[in-house]
């Protein structure tokens, strides 16, 4: 840790001076029958530290994916072809698996959707997390029994020493998700991977599993990437936003800058097509045309042009660097400004 | 289209009315229950429902799961048969029905799933199965698979392609179609658009919304999402532990929320233009009570921050108020509902 300051911060972070973690050019290719498909292509992404960002896009954008090159987990016949993952220094794609195994307990843990398949239905919840703590910080049983019992009571689980003993079965969607949070915290990691953490939950549980996220990394000063597809979520939790379009990062900007100044036309739509609660008027709601795009045809140039409102004959031949609109803010559009 | 205006429009004559409501499901006994006789356990899913729907009208339907909304829905057109209560569909009651009175039922209600890929043959081209449910209802010759596709916002050639040749939002345009082509007079959506992202839900939306408004067909629009509900929806019902604890138009539900559960639910909605509001308000704790066990009096007063004595002893019923925006609930916290 860089800094152990105790106070708590009152406002979000600016982008950090110094980021946790760096992604460059990262391309993931996965081979098919029709020819390899590439579900990131050249994203860049900064994560500071103490810094919640979000990662949103629809499906098949490449967020998933990005989000497990992090720690190796790169699902087979997938591939990192290129690009650098650096995280605290040292890029991470030249990791020993015995350094990946290291990076993984100790820096980096990782929630998914389901809480349900990455917990084994045939032990017990306080098993697991002991395992962990024994595994991976060297606890005797004893110790990593009350460890663990800590963990569950941070995490909000009533009556932790009893629930020690439960299966996951025996926990509802929330609770389950409660008790990978605690296993994911055993380790004292810097960064925690969230991957569609409450998709599968309801609202008010949704609500209560985002609130304990957003305690915990004040608490702990851990960054995290939020990967979402919904932009409800991704704006009431992260401080910062990278918006992802067929595997490539087309808009970052701190939350409240993307939410009121969107850049990219693709940003502006995807926040257009949000149904709103109490709408102003209840009209139809501004949609975004044709189709997410088949990663095996992709267009020359920018990906979004078939479907973009601004799009011109120049798109096709477009790069698609992220540059600069303010210092917080980087489109992957030029156009976008003369447009509006 | 002529052939879908509502037969029965006489305005302000309910087409479906659905009067206390009950279907429970028996609980497996393990052989050691049975053994020892301890009684059948039962879950009651829909415990007390009543509700009405006019032509031409959207009644929203929102609640967690558990809540009972999927349940309600299969009892209204007859899959499932209730345990307690009417259901009354233009003068024919829908429990009772049989052979081609039934048949016939299934001809003017039809129901729209969350995943079309279940409820569409594989085997099958899209014209086919639209073709195959216009005929098994008595309509033929005219060809009305091209005409159902263009409603929905298909391309006529689409009529050969089989569904897994479909996107996720295709695809549900195509099961669309195959429920107007038997001409219904109500619509059931049970979380039609909650599979699908962002830029093509809205689009799906705006589908049901046009076709409420041309075709005049009235629809129960079942979500978990509040905002969806609110983009479609004329009036909406909300559920927890099934039963309906408030219900009202759109507007002043979801503005004026007078029970406690919806309120929470509203709260809980993650909206990136209310930032910082939601630091405010208090999430409400504790997961939804199994259905196997529900509580005495009021059924949300395990979670409900303004829980009286009251509310432990007497059950509250949705007030049988003649003013369109009803409540079940003794605290009443949030003062009266907006006027309308």
């Amino acid at each position: 840790m860089t800094s152990l300051d105790a106070a708590p911060r009152t406002d979000r972070p600016e982008a950090s001076a110094t980021p946790l973690l760096t992604i460059e050019g990262l391309r993931i290719g996965f081979p098919s029958l029709e020819g390899l498909v590439l579900a990131a292509n050249d994203a860049h992404l900064t994560v500071g530290e103490g810094e919640v960002l979000g990662l949103v896009g629809e499906s098949g954008s490449g967020k998933s994916v990005t989000c497990r090159a992090i720690v190796g987990m790169v699902p087979h016949p997938g591939a990192v072809l290129g690009g650098r993952i650096d995280f605290a220094g040292r890029n991470v794609l030249e990791f020993s698996k015995a350094e990946m195994r290291e990076l993984r307990a100790r820096q980096i843990a990782m929630i998914f959707q389901d809480p349900a398949s990455a917990l084994n239905p045939v032990f017990t919840i306080g098993h697991q997390i002991s395992e962990v703590l024994r595994l991976n910080a060297g606890l005797s049983r004893a110790e990593a029994r009350n460890r663990s019992i800590e963990l569950l009571e941070r995490v909000g689980i009533p009556a932790p020493d009893r629930r020690m003993s439960a299966y996951p079965h025996e926990m509802s969607g929330g609770m389950r998700q409660r008790v990978m949070i605690a296993m994911a915290l055993a380790g004292e990691p810097r960064l925690l991977l969230a991957d569609e953490p409450t998709t599968a939950l309801d609202v008010t549980i949704q609500d209560q599993v985002l609130r304990l996220l957003e305690d915990l990394r004040r608490e702990r000063n851990m960054s995290m990437i939020l990967v979402s597809h919904d932009m409800g979520v991704i704006g009431t939790a992260a401080d910062r936003v990278a918006v992802m379009y067929a595997g490539r990062i087309v808009e970052v900007a701190p939350t409240d800058v993307l939410f009121s100044r969107p850049d990219h036309p693709y940003t502006r739509a995807l926040i257009d097509a949000m149904p709103q609660l109490t709408p102003e008027d209840r009209s139809d709601l501004r949609t975004i045309p044709g189709q997410p795009p088949d990663l095996l045809k992709l267009p020359e140039g920018c990906p979004f042009a078939p479907r973009c409102p601004l799009a011109r004959d120049e798109c096709a031949e477009v790069s698609m660097e992220l540059t600069a609109v303010s210092p917080a803010q980087s489109s992957a559009c030029p156009f976008a400004r003369d447009g509006s | 289209m002529s052939a879908h205006a509502p037969t029965g429009a006489r305005d302000g004559v309910p087409i479906l009315v659905v009067a206390a409501l009950e279907k429970w499901f028996a609980v497996a006994r393990s052989p050691i229950d049975v053994i020892r006789r301890r009684p059948r356990e039962r879950v009651h899913a829909v415990d007390g429902v009543s509700l009405q729907l006019l032509p031409n009208e959207v009644l929203g339907i929102v609640g967690e799961s558990g809540s009972g909304k999927s349940t309600l829905a299969r009892c209204l057109v007859a899959l499932y048969r209730p345990d307690q209560g009417t259901i009354n569909f233009d003068g024919v009651d829908v429990t009772e029905a049989t052979g081609q009175v039934r048949r016939d039922l299934h001809g003017r209600m039809q129901m729209i799933y969350q995943d079309p890929f279940t409820s569409l043959n594989p085997q099958m081209s899209i014209g086919a199965a639209i073709e195959e449910a216009g005929k098994v209802h008595g309509r033929e010759g005219d060809d009305f698979v091209g005409d159902l596709l263009e409603v929905v916002g298909l391309p006529r050639s689409f009529a050969r392609r089989r569904p897994r040749a479909l996107s996720g939002g295709q695809r549900q345009r195509a099961a669309i179609a195959r429920a107007l082509a038997v001409q219904p007079e109500v619509l059931i959506a049970d979380e039609a658009v909650s599979a699908l992202d962002v830029s093509i839900q809205a689009q799906i939306l705006n589908l049901f919304a046009q076709l409420s408004d041309d075709l005049g067909l009235a629809m129960i629009f079942i979500a978990h999402d509040l905002a969806v509900v609110s983009h479609v929806a004329d009036r909406v019902a909300i559920m927890y532990l099934g039963r309906i604890v408030e219900e009202g138009p759109v507007e002043s539900v979801f503005r004026t929320p007078r029970h406690p559960y919806t309120r929470a639910l509203l709260d809980a909605h993650p909206d990136p233009y209310a930032l910082g509001a939601a630091e405010e308000t208090a999430a409400i704790s504790g997961d939804i009570p199994s259905p196997l066990d529900i509580p005495s009096g009021c059924r949300f007063r395990t979670r409900c921050p303004y829980a009286t004595d009251v509310c432990e002893t007497d059950d509250p019923a949705l007030a049988p108020d003649d003013r369109p925006h009803r409540v079940a609930c003794h605290v009443l916290p949030f003062g009266p509902p907006a006027e309308g």
